[in-house]
């Protein structure tokens, strides 16, 4: 992670963001070059911390920077930035600070007659449904789950992309010569992959103030996380789609031989063994164990991302008033956990189905199915079933002149009968200032389910954002 | 006696109203699809929304245009504000079938744009998706009402009510059409509900070089929320070579 731990300065933070933003506010500093970009200070509050590791409160401000230039016909550079200052209060008013800056986006792009050629660290897009299941060439960002902004719930991966365009179609070829991990923290923070409530169960059941310390500090006390060397014999990824149109169907096809996108976590044999002879349901296993012997088993776990291939078809038209997207995806040798905290390997099948409709009122309704099926299923899986059924959705419309948008989103039973429900609410104070308030309730039947672990994540959240 | 019958029924139809001797209502809703227009036109369009307060919101926007047989294409870029900046708009428009397709530049994706959808407001203006779409003579039922001299132009004023109400957003459109160059200068939007709620006027035509017309200025307002979308040209050209990328989904993903 590229976070680094800083004094809290929000005051600089937020005045030198707003210096930068008023110079360069809607002006081209170079002709053929255009700058632009957002500034945005969100609020979360917890609705209720229920345990010491929460976050109560998080700050998120972000300054986002964007120049492209055109330098001449059919050349295209673009350089994106991505400034954070972030805060982290606890119950108690301890804060934790962090700021980061890095690049996001910076590629040139080089357009040929019937070809374009991108190099550089850049985000693209495959599938056509809105909850894209074949979309997996960039690493997703996880550090606030599904509650970040879209431009950065990817991350920018280096590239080289080449698209050609026979006729109708379009024939695009990729190849990521390093590889890139996801953003996310393994413990800590409110998201995390260890989420709070699970710190809080092993702090809680036994492990005491050596698990809590364990637990709730590094990572690297507990175990490794190897990711592969920056050479591209052993860390590239490549991968191919065909996409094209006819007679108002849209249709594509793809293959990437990539990476997972978080780090398999494969734990100490001993300590399987161990947890084999406990007695119970897997956390009960968890809790018999004590800290100490959890520390004799240093390193705990080893956790390195894992080859995968990932083969899509995609759909998409409109029958009337309906929009319809479909997409299928089969993933082959995904790492899954069994209850025993083992990995196994087996071969995913998913397929979504998915479709928009403007009801009178000029409700805006977006529907999606997606199947996934666990293929020579085990009959141990930890959270996940032979077959899972999910539904994810939106519902907006706008008033008062276009300017305030109510949208109600949600997904349910991505694992087990967990889910979660945001209502937001955004005002467009003027064209350039959006101020967005939401509730985000999430649930799930805990220790049986994905949201189940976050459960206790419930918040509102307040955003300003300045776009220029 | 046939004779005289003969003489009578001519003197008759002397006396009808110009109506009657002249253009049905469909025939001159068919010369104002059919008019002379320009193969292609390039344009930096401004669209200037008013709020019953006076609140303003600009939008700039890049547009092409380019017949195809029958049919047409036109492809539009939004260059501000920032919020919408980059997103972009295609249309491929054909005789009994439309296709849009809309471009979201952070989720970096073209999407189909569903025919449902085309009966929203175009980004928060007055004017949807389908108030821009080309629409069948043969949709609606055409009946020359009056004529009428609109601005000291002399003009055929022609109500049009949709054959299937589903298929339309309004229950009518009376159109204000001038007579020497078949171009509608005024219109009244009539809901569902059968009330007046919008009202268009065109202002500032100018006659190009190749005898075609440009509308320079169109304003629609809103009656019932009292806002109003003026949609000015600030430049163009008309009949200069588009290219075909322009009208292309590679050309709508590059921002």
């Amino acid at each position: 992670m590229a976070f680094r731990r800083t004094k809290p300065c929000p005051f600089f933070w937020a005045l030198l963001s707003l210096i930068i933003a008023q110079f360069l506010h809607a002006q081209a500093f170079a002709e053929g070059t255009e700058v632009g970009g957002f500034l945005s200070s969100k609020l979360v509050p917890l609705f209720e911390t229920t345990n010491s590791f929460q976050d109560s409160l998080e700050f998120r401000n972000k300054l986002y920077l964007k120049a492209s230039s055109q330098p001449s016909e059919g050349t295209k550079l673009l350089l994106s930035g991505r400034f954070e200052y972030n805060g982290f209060l606890k119950g108690d008013g301890e804060g934790d600070y962090y700021h980061l800056s890095q690049v996001h986006e910076a590629y040139a792009s080089l357009s040929f007659q019937n070809l374009d050629l991108n190099l550089g660290q850049k985000k693209i897009s495959w599938g056509k449904a809105d909850l894209s299941i074949v979309d997996n060439v960039n690493p997703p960002d996880l550090t606030e789950l599904y509650f970040i902004e879209e431009e950065f719930s990817k991350v920018p991966v280096p590239m080289a992309q080449i698209d050609y365009f026979p006729g109708d179609f379009k024939v695009e070829g990729v190849f990521l010569p390093f590889f890139t991990p996801a953003r996310f923290t393994i413990t800590g923070r409110n998201w995390s992959l260890i989420s709070p409530q699970l710190q809080d169960l092993f702090a809680g059941c036994g492990a005491g103030e050596a698990g809590e310390e364990l637990l709730g500090g590094d990572y690297t006390a507990l175990g490794i996380i190897e990711y592969p060397k920056d050479d591209i014999v052993s860390s590239s990824s490549f991968g191919a789609r065909v996409s094209g149109g006819r007679g108002g169907y849209d249709f594509g096809a793809s293959y990437l031989y990539g990476w997972e996108p978080l780090p398999t976590f494969y734990f100490n044999p001993d300590f399987l063994r161990q947890l084999r002879n406990q007695r119970g349901d897997l956390f009960d296993k968890l809790c018999s164990i004590s800290a100490l012997d959890v520390a004799a088993f240093y390193p705990l776990f080893q956790a390195r991302p894992r080859r995968v291939n990932h083969a899509g078809l995609e759909f998409a038209t409109t029958v009337e008033d309906v929009g319809i997207r479909a997409e299928v995806a089969g993933t082959f040798r995904r790492g899954l956990f069994t209850e025993d905290l083992e990995v196994v390997e087996k071969p995913l099948l998913q397929w979504t189905l998915g479709a928009d409709y403007t009801f009178p009122w000029d409700i805006y309704a977006n529907a999606q199915f997606v199947q996934m099926i666990v293929l020579y299923y085990p009959g141990n899986l930890f959270i996940i079933r032979q077959v899972n059924n999910s539904v994810v959705g939106y519902v907006r419309r706008s008033f008062y002149d276009d300017k305030i948008h109510p949208e109600l989103r949600g997904m349910y039973n991505m694992t087990q009968g967990d889910f979660y429900v945001s209502l937001q609410l955004a005002y467009d104070w003027t064209d350039a200032l959006k101020v967005t308030a939401a509730v985000n309730i999430i649930g799930g039947p805990w220790g049986s389910s994905f949201l189940g672990f976050y459960s206790d994540n419930s918040h509102a959240s307040l955003q300003v954002k300045y776009s220029f | 006696m046939w004779k005289g019958l003969f003489v009578l029924f001519i003197s008759f139809l002397l006396l009808l109203p110009g109506i009657a001797l002249g253009l049905t209502g469909e025939e001159i809703i068919k010369k104002v699809i059919d008019r002379e227009t320009s193969n292609t036109t390039q344009a930096r369009i401004k669209m200037t929304l008013t709020d019953k307060k006076g609140g303003k919101r600009v939008r700039d926007i890049l547009s092409y245009y380019k017949k195809y047989g029958k049919g047409s294409k036109s492809f539009i870029r939004f260059l501000s504000p920032p919020d919408v900046k980059g997103m972009g708009f295609l249309h491929w428009e054909q005789p009994g079938k439309d296709q849009q397709f809309i471009y979201l530049p952070e989720l970096k994706r073209v999407r189909r744009v569903a025919g449902g959808q085309r009966k929203k407001s175009f980004f928060g203006s007055d004017f949807t998706h389908q108030d821009m779409e080309r629409r069948e003579a043969d949709a609606d039922n055409h009946t020359l009402l009056k004529e009428e001299s609109v601005d000291g132009h002399e003009t055929y004023v022609v109500e049009s009510t949709p054959k299937n109400l589903e298929d339309s957003q309004y229950s009518k459109v009376v159109q204000w059409i001038r007579k020497d160059n078949f171009i509608p200068i005024k219109a009244d939007f009539y809901n569902k509900d059968g009330k007046l709620f919008k009202k268009l006027n065109v202002e500032g035509l100018e006659k190009n070089e190749d005898g075609t017309w440009t509308v320079k200025t169109t304003k629609m307002v809103n009656l019932l929320n009292e806002h109003q979308t003026v949609v000015e040209l600030v430049e163009h050209t008309t009949n200069k070579p588009i290219s075909d990328s322009i009208f292309t989904e590679r050309n709508l993903a590059k921002e």
